[in-house]
């Protein structure tokens, strides 16, 4: 609608001269002039919305597209929070773990198994078969009998220092490689155990082969050898 | 202006069509070694699942400042906002960068506030002396370095330096022939239990700087 120049007032379509202020439309002869040519104009102005709002619809369809297939795996878009302690350390034993087809292991569930069983090494090493009950070793929890026989035998130079006042201990576990094979895992340690004598160091380069029996976690072959560190 | 109305809507039914793919599951269940094994190089999800094993290795091994340069990687990668391999980085990042924060503070020189002998009956002090140094190492952000500076009982202080590995909890439990030596760290300070057949020596210490 056409305004008054000096005062702003709304002018009436045929108005010479504003109804507040008296001043008159000086302009009114040139907007007439150019009436003739705004259907020109207007045609445009209809083509660029249509182009504006076919670019809006596209987006917010790409948007809404893109959105959608990803929202049906992500249950909230809850803000990012670090994980509980529990989820990552040895706080809960990963031996009573137990997995199904709708609970499957994570692979981190896989690497908080093999880094538990490490801790019961030291106490491996110590088994001797005239004097001890096999189920009374932690690590037969997490491996099978084979498993545990082949680490008593790998085990040697732990179990020279096994009778020291101070026990051996693990003191890192470095995890290199982790693949899966179908319904196995395999996963290769370098792991170092602490001495008792002079803090004398033993490093082992270890590969386990993991998998699920039936509804835990269990190693089924272990390879470890010894290496300079 | 038509040319890109038509890329807007190809590139709208290109979303339509993207089907979720088989390992999409495993992705979000976690399980990221069966995800690489079943995708070929070519899935664009192959190289994300794959650095999601090396952060979770690196995580596993406690190399907190590893899986925080992984982490990061993969928060670089053209993924979606909410996709679930870019909010476990984030978690475990997170994860890692208290952890990290929780060891500087921890790291220090400590000094014996009180020490007190516990024989099973009753709980007495006795005189202690010296210091203890704690500082954590690297690559393996949870062992420590612990220096007994003429520390211990007054009558026989001792010397010497061992490596412990902490916990994520960081507390350490270190078994002797006959007993358990402990190390707690809390807000407070540092606790250190001595635990043997004659009782419990524990030391609680505060940090002097």
């Amino acid at each position: 609608m056409e305004r008054c120049s000096l005062c702003g007032t709304p002018l009436e379509t045929e108005a010479t001269a504003c109804s507040y202020c008296k001043h008159p439309v000086l302009k009114k002869q040139q907007f007439d002039e150019e009436s003739s040519v705004t259907p020109v104009r207007s045609s445009r102005y209809v083509l660029s919305f249509i182009i504006v709002f076919a670019i809006a619809v596209g987006a917010i369809g790409t948007w809404y597209a893109l959105t959608q297939t990803d929202s049906t795996h992500t249950t909230l878009a809850a803000p990012v929070q670090a994980l509980s302690l529990s989820d990552w350390s040895d706080e809960t034993s990963a031996y009573n773990q137990t997995y199904s087809s709708e609970n499957p292991p994570a692979s981190y569930d896989i690497l908080k198994f093999v880094r538990q069983y490490t801790q019961t090494v030291p106490e491996t090493a110590n088994y001797s078969k005239a004097t001890d009950t096999l189920e009374t070793f932690s690590a037969i929890q997490f491996a099978t009998l084979d498993a545990f026989q082949s680490e008593v035998d790998a085990l040697r130079t732990i179990h020279a220092a096994s009778d020291s006042p101070v026990p051996p201990r693990l003191q890192t576990v470095d995890f290199k490689r982790f693949v899966s094979k179908e319904d196995s895992y395999q996963v290769r340690t370098v792991e170092t155990y602490q001495l008792p004598v002079n803090q004398q160091l033993v490093t082992y380069d270890v590969r386990y082969n993991v998998r699920l029996h039936t509804d835990h976690l269990q190693i089924t072959h272990i390879v470890r050898t010894e290496v300079d560190a | 202006m038509r040319i890109v109305i038509l890329l807007l809507f190809c590139s709208l039914l290109m979303g339509c069509s993207q089907e979720p793919s088989r390992i999409q599951d495993e992705l979000d269940l976690g399980q990221y070694t069966q995800a690489v094994d079943q995708s070929s190089r070519q899935d664009p999800m192959h190289d994300a699942a794959q650095l999601m094993v090396r952060l979770e290795t690196q995580f596993a091994s406690y190399r907190f400042e590893d899986s925080i340069t992984t982490a990061r990687t993969i928060e670089k990668l053209p993924l979606p906002q909410d996709n679930p391999i870019r909010l476990r980085a984030k978690s475990i990042q997170l994860s890692a960068e208290a952890m990290l924060d929780r060891l500087k503070q921890a790291a220090g020189t400590y000094q014996i506030e009180r020490s007190i002998l516990d024989d099973g009956q009753e709980e007495t002090t006795f005189p202690s002396t010296g210091q203890l140094h704690v500082s954590f190492g690297k690559p393996h952000s949870l062992l420590a370095t612990v220096q007994y500076q003429h520390f211990g009982m007054s009558d026989a202080p001792r010397s010497d330096t061992e490596t412990v590995r902490f916990e994520p909890d960081l507390s350490a439990r270190l078994s002797l022939s006959e007993g358990l030596v402990s190390y707690v760290f809390s807000r407070a300070g540092l606790t250190l239990t001595f635990e043997g057949p004659g009782g419990k020596r524990i030391y609680q210490l505060k940090k002097v700087d």
